[in-house]
This record gives structure tokens, C-alpha cells and sequence, in this order.
């Protein structure tokens, strides 16, 4: 048994009819392959489930199973009132369950599963494991403790979190553990490879382009101490506003530097509208710090905010120098 | 037992005083990271030896523990004398040792080859050349394995090094449970992961990735032939400040979907093209590189043409490997 809890959330899940899992706002791979796999695990229960997120999915995901019972929802419309559990997984508040901050959560029991250290602990069960890589490695320890037979569906569901999330074992957070994990996950007929293609190499042509326009304004600041670039509005919009283009090049590109200590890519998503990313180079520097100054969040070793309401020159001065009080 | 050599390979140390162990020319995380190890196991047992290479570690390769041990020879001059046994890593033929020029200079000594290369004919007098290994780190550790002997930090995290040096941190294709496995092990072991992926993928010159960003504006995308490639003219590569290599930007021709190949080309010297070849899939690239008059893998592969105008030779290539993705 990994952990105390796990009998107590299952009791929950077997009381209940009809039950809810969400995935957070702007779902990453994470996000929308534990929902998925929790949706597989309760059907073994002979539970009934819906997976519900303010976002749409991503569209390469569309290989997982119950992948067709995700809904993109607006929290202010949906009818809540014929489910009586909601599994929140991998959302650090309510605010990245609903899309908004003003938004309340339904008035239902609410378990709420994550490894986030930041989770405000708002259900009414909270496991929070901020040791674990994933939300996808915290599930396979949790399905574990309920006996879910794991069989290949679940394992690739999984596998495909925890390779999200460590950006395929190569972030700060990849312990023995997960490597472990990965290989039970395998050994259950999880196929690694083809994970891979679909989700790191099933990229569209424009995201390379953007990539480029990266590298090309790449800069390290006069500190010597992290690597930043912005990238304005109107060059996102001329190559097709491609998807997730800002996390993946700051996960690719912006810890790259040999003798920085963590970068920042700047997006202008919409006019008056930039988003950072920020990326630790190694586990010495605490990248959250930065963002939470600038009103967001995330962990220390990745983390995000958003600028809003300012010129871009404007919002990438502030980010940059708000950045440089930390070096 | 994981190796039935093992236990010979054992024994044929023990009963010897001086052993040399050598890594393969132009050395690697994967033959830098197995020789060292072997050093420190051999020294657990009682066995001393000396490691050497034939040229100079490399800059991303200087944080492995113990890499003083390894000293930069000329085996030219080299006098195997004072050795009773040579253990020979990682390397597929004997010139890898010691260079093209002195190939056929096998010193009079006992050779124990241990290698997971395809080529591997086996030139010692115990080859020990498992083809599916990831690497000969993985091939070591299993070998201590089977010699129930203790794996420390220091042993874990040059296997470690050497493990995700040639797998690509676990990414390459083909790379199995078994392998996740043993490296979950190394790190309960002591092995530092975060410090060997900071040193092996997070420390590039900042000027290589100005050049990856040059190599991806020219990238073009032929869709109906679902190949991705680019090509840099020497007149570019000149202004670029001809950078040696272009290390990762291999990584990045393979990851388009609806592609089948990924081309890269660089006009290295007026007339002299080098192309590298990627798979994203299951096409054996290995097949379009042969017929042009070079080799290489079934994922990555690579030729040189030589005395060719740059169009020319980018014409030819895209023609031939057009041939492949039909």
C-alpha cells in the first residue's frame, strides 16, 4: 500500500452513480492521459464517467482509450446536478478547474489528486504527492493499492503522462522510481516508441518555423544567468498560431546554455495578451519564485505567468527585469 | 547469469597483475563512462589497471567521477610491455583503438573484446559482443551483476553516463524495459541523473543553437514525398564560422508528422557535401546512404559526396531518398 488514502477514495468511487474527472484548463499530455486512465480504471469498477475540461483536447491524444468520453464544458452551464463525485486530478486550485478565477467548482464531494506542491488542498479527500513526476506516476501507484488490473490500455494511458511530464525522462523530476514505473508500464505492453512518435514527433512544419524564430531572438542576459526571448504577436499569427508552441520551446530550447541557470520564452498569444514560460536549468534554482512575483505559478522547476493589458515592449521589460532581481 | 563469459572473464583478470583497458578513439559518454567503471570494479577486486584513449575526452564529459584516470596516448610510441591483458570496450574493430594507421599493429598480448556493435567480427581471445545491448555500460553493469560484486556511486554513475549517452536518455527507438530497469537500479545506487542529462544535453554553446536556428529557417517541408530537409551552402556554412558540428540538429529533421525521412546538408568545403539521414519511422535510411556511397544505421545514417556542385548534390539526394519514401 503506497498510500493511506487510497481506500478511502475508493470507497468514495464505490458509493457514487455517476462521476466526474476533469483535466485543467489548457490541458497538457499529463492532464488528459491520467483523466483518460482513471475513466478506464473506474470502468472496471462498472462505474459510469465523464471527463470534463474548459479546453479542448489535444488532438494527438486521440489514441488513448475513452479518449471520445473527454467534453470540452463551460463551467457556468454544465448541468452538475446528475453527477455526485468529481475526481479533480493534476489541478493545483480550483481556478485551473474551472478556467477562471471568479468561476466556483459544483457543489459536489470533490477528491481532489495531485503532485503539485502548490495544491490548495480544496477537496474534501486531498492526496497531493509532490514526489511524483506525474499525475500519470501518482495513478499507477494509486491503482496499484486498488488492485486496477493495468493492462494495456491503462499502461500506455499512463506511460504516455509520465513521458509528458518528464519530457520523456529528461527533467529534474525522473526519479528511480518513475524509471521503474516506466518499466512495469512497458512490461504491461505500453509501447514506448510509438508514445513517442505520437506525441514528440507528430509535430506541425510551422512549429519548427517557430522554433527557429526562437533560436533567432535567443538571448543571454548581460547577467550571464538565463537565456530569454519574446516572440511578438504578429510572427505567432503569420505561421498559423501553431500549437503549444511556447511550451515546447522553452522545454526545448531555453535550458540548453551551458553556464545559465534558467530561461524564459515570451509569447505574445494575443495582442496586449504575452505569456512566459519559465525553465530551471538544474534543481538549484527555483523558477516558481519569478513567476509567482508576476501573478502566476507552477514548479520550481517549470513555471509560468501571464502579462496582460500592456504593449509588448512594455510586458517583456517588466518580465525581464522582474527576472534579474533573482540572479 | 546474464553473460555465460562472465565468470571466464573473471578469471582470467584474476590471474593476471596489469591490466590495460582501453576506450575507443574519439570517445563517447558510453565507452568513456564502461572503461572507467570497469576500472573501478577491477580495482575492487584487487586488480589494477590503466585506462587510455587515443584522443581527448570531451568538453561535456569532464564531470564523470574518476575521468583523470583516463590518459590521452599515442599508440604509436605505446609499449604494451608492462600489461598481461588488454580489455578492449566499445570498440567494433581494432583501428577504433588505435587509429586507421596502425590497424594491423595487434599488440602481442591477450585481447578481451566487449562490444555491442552489429560489426563486431571479434578480434580477442575472449569477445564478449552482445549486438542487443543499448550500450557497454549496460553490458558492464550486467557483467558485475554476475560477479555479485557491489555497485558504488562512483561505478553507478559512469554506467549511468553511459546508458543515457547511448540511448538518448531512454528516447531512441527500441530501447526496452529491461534497460529502465537497470538505470531505476543505478540511481538507488548513487547514480547522479540530474547531473549527467545537465552535462550531456544541457550545455550547449549558445552559438550552436544560433546555427540550429539558421538550419531550421531553411528548413523545407516536401510534403507529397514526406520528407523534411534543409541544406546549407558552403557560402552559408562560411558565415556561420564553419562550426565543426552541428551536433542535435539531427534530432530535428524527425520530428514532423506525415514525414517518413528527415535530410540535412551541409557543403563543408566547396564541392564536399556532408548529408546525414534521419528515420522517423521505419525506414531503413541506412539503404538510401549505401547507394550513395555511404552508411550508417537504419535511423541515422550519413554520406560524403564529394566533387559535386551543391545543387547538384542536393538534387541527387533529394531524388534518390524520394525513391524510398514512395
Amino acid at each position: 500500500m503506497t498510500y493511506r488514502k487510497s481506500i478511502e477514495i475508493l470507497e468514495k468511487i464505490k458509493n457514487a452513480d455517476k462521476i466526474l474527472i476533469n483535466c485543467h484548463m489548457r490541458p497538457d499530455v499529463d492532464s488528459i492521459a491520467s483523466a483518460l486512465s482513471m475513466c478506464q480504471a473506474l470502468h472496471q469498477f462498472g462505474k459510469d464517467s465523464k471527463v470534463i475540461c474548459p479546453d479542448d483536447a489535444l488532438p494527438e491524444l486521440n489514441f488513448l482509450s475513452c479518449f471520445n468520453d473527454f467534453q470540452k464544458i463551460n463551467f457556468e452551464e454544465f448541468d452538475f446536478s446528475e453527477y455526485d463525485l468529481f475526481i479533480v486530478l493534476d489541478s493545483a486550485s480550483t481556478e485551473v478547474v474551472a478556467g477562471a478565477k471568479d468561476l466556483k467548482l459544483p457543489d459536489i464531494d470533490i477528491v481532489n489528486i495531485d503532485h503539485h506542491v502548490t495544491n490548495t488542498k480544496f477537496g474534501s479527500i486531498n492526496l497531493i504527492d509532490d514526489s511524483r513526476s506525474s499525475a500519470a506516476e501518482l495513478l499507477y501507484l494509486l491503482f496499484s493499492d486498488w488492485q486496477v488490473d493495468v493492462n494495456r490500455d491503462i499502461a500506455t494511458s499512463l506511460l504516455t503522462g509520465i513521458l509528458g511530464d518528464t519530457g520523456a525522462f529528461e527533467y529534474h523530476n525522473t526519479t528511480s522510481r518513475t524509471l521503474q514505473v516506466a518499466a512495469d508500464l512497458m512490461d504491461q505492453g505500453a509501447d514506448k516508441d510509438e508514445i513517442l512518435l505520437k506525441i514528440f514527433r507528430s509535430k506541425q512544419m510551422n512549429l519548427l518555423k517557430f522554433w527557429g524564430k526562437v533560436l533567432e531572438e535567443l538571448k543571454v542576459d548581460a547577467s550571464g544567468k538565463f537565456t530569454w526571448c519574446a516572440i511578438p504577436y504578429k510572427v505567432y499569427k503569420d505561421l498559423g498560431e501553431p500549437q503549444m508552441a511556447r511550451e515546447s520551446a522553452s522545454s526545448l530550447f531555453i535550458r540548453m546554455v551551458e553556464g545559465t541557470e534558467f530561461g524564459i520564452v515570451m509569447l505574445e498569444e494575443q495582442p496586449s495578451f504575452l505569456r512566459a514560460s519559465f525553465r530551471a536549468r538544474s534543481t538549484d534554482f527555483d523558477v516558481s519564485k519569478i513567476a509567482l512575483e508576476l501573478g502566476g505559478g507552477g514548479h520550481s522547476g517549470a513555471a509560468g505567468a501571464t502579462i496582460k493589458n500592456g504593449g509588448f515592449e512594455e510586458s517583456v521589460k517588466k518580465v525581464v527585469e522582474t527576472a534579474r532581481k533573482f540572479v | 547469469m546474464y553473460y555465460k563469459e562472465s565468470n571466464k572473464i573473471l578469471q582470467s583478470i584474476k590471474s593476471v597483475k596489469r591490466v590495460l583497458i582501453t576506450s575507443h578513439k574519439e570517445p563517447d559518454a558510453d565507452s568513456i563512462g564502461s572503461v572507467i567503471a570497469f576500472h573501478l570494479s577491477l580495482k575492487k577486486i584487487g586488480v589494477s589497471s590503466d585506462l587510455v584513449c587515443k584522443d581527448n575526452v570531451p568538453e561535456y564529459l569532464q564531470f564523470v567521477p574518476f575521468l583523470k584516470k583516463v590518459k590521452k596516448v599515442d599508440f604509436k610510441d605505446f609499449n604494451y610491455g608492462k600489461y598481461d591483458l588488454i580489455i578492449a570496450l566499445d570498440s567494433s574493430e581494432w583501428d577504433q583503438v588505435v587509429g586507421s594507421d596502425l590497424k594491423n599493429a595487434l599488440p602481442d598480448k591477450p585481447i578481451i573484446v566487449i562490444d555491442h556493435h552489429n560489426s563486431n567480427k571479434g578480434y580477442g581471445e575472449i569477445n564478449l559482443i552482445d549486438k542487443r545491448s543499448t550500450s557497454v555500460s549496460e553490458m558492464v553493469y550486467k557483467m558485475l551483476v554476475d560477479w555479485k560484486l557491489d555497485i558504488d556511486e562512483g561505478i553507478a554513475t559512469n554506467l549511468l553516463t553511459g546508458i543515457i549517452g547511448d540511448t538518448g536518455s531512454f528516447r531512441y527507438p527500441g530501447i526496452g524495459s529491461e534497460t529502465f530497469d537497470i538505470a531505476s537500479k543505478l540511481m538507488k545506487a548513487g547514480a547522479d541523473r540530474e547531473k549527467i542529462i545537465l552535462n550531456l544535453h544541457f550545455s550547449t554553446p549558445f552559438e550552436e543553437l544560433k546555427y540550429l536556428a539558421e538550419i531550421l529557417k531553411e528548413a523545407e517541408f516536401d510534403k507529397k514525398n514526406k520528407i523534411v530537409w534543409a541544406a546549407i551552402s558552403y557560402e552559408k556554412y562560411l558565415k556561420m564560422g564553419k562550426p565543426d558540428g552541428f551536433g542535435f540538429a539531427g534530432a530535428f529533421f524527425q520530428v514532423v508528422k506525415d514525414t517518413e525521412i528527415g535530410i540535412f546538408m551541409v557543403e563543408k568545403e566547396k564541392g564536399m557535401v556532408d548529408v546525414s539521414f534521419r528515420a522517423r519511422r521505419n525506414i531503413d535510411v541506412s539503404r538510401i546512404s549505401v547507394s550513395l556511397g555511404g552508411g550508417g544505421h537504419k535511423r541515422a545514417a550519413g554520406v560524403k559526396l564529394k566533387g559535386i556542385k551543391f545543387k547538384d548534390a542536393v538534387e541527387k539526394v533529394l531524388e534518390t531518398a524520394r525513391k524510398y519514401t514512395k
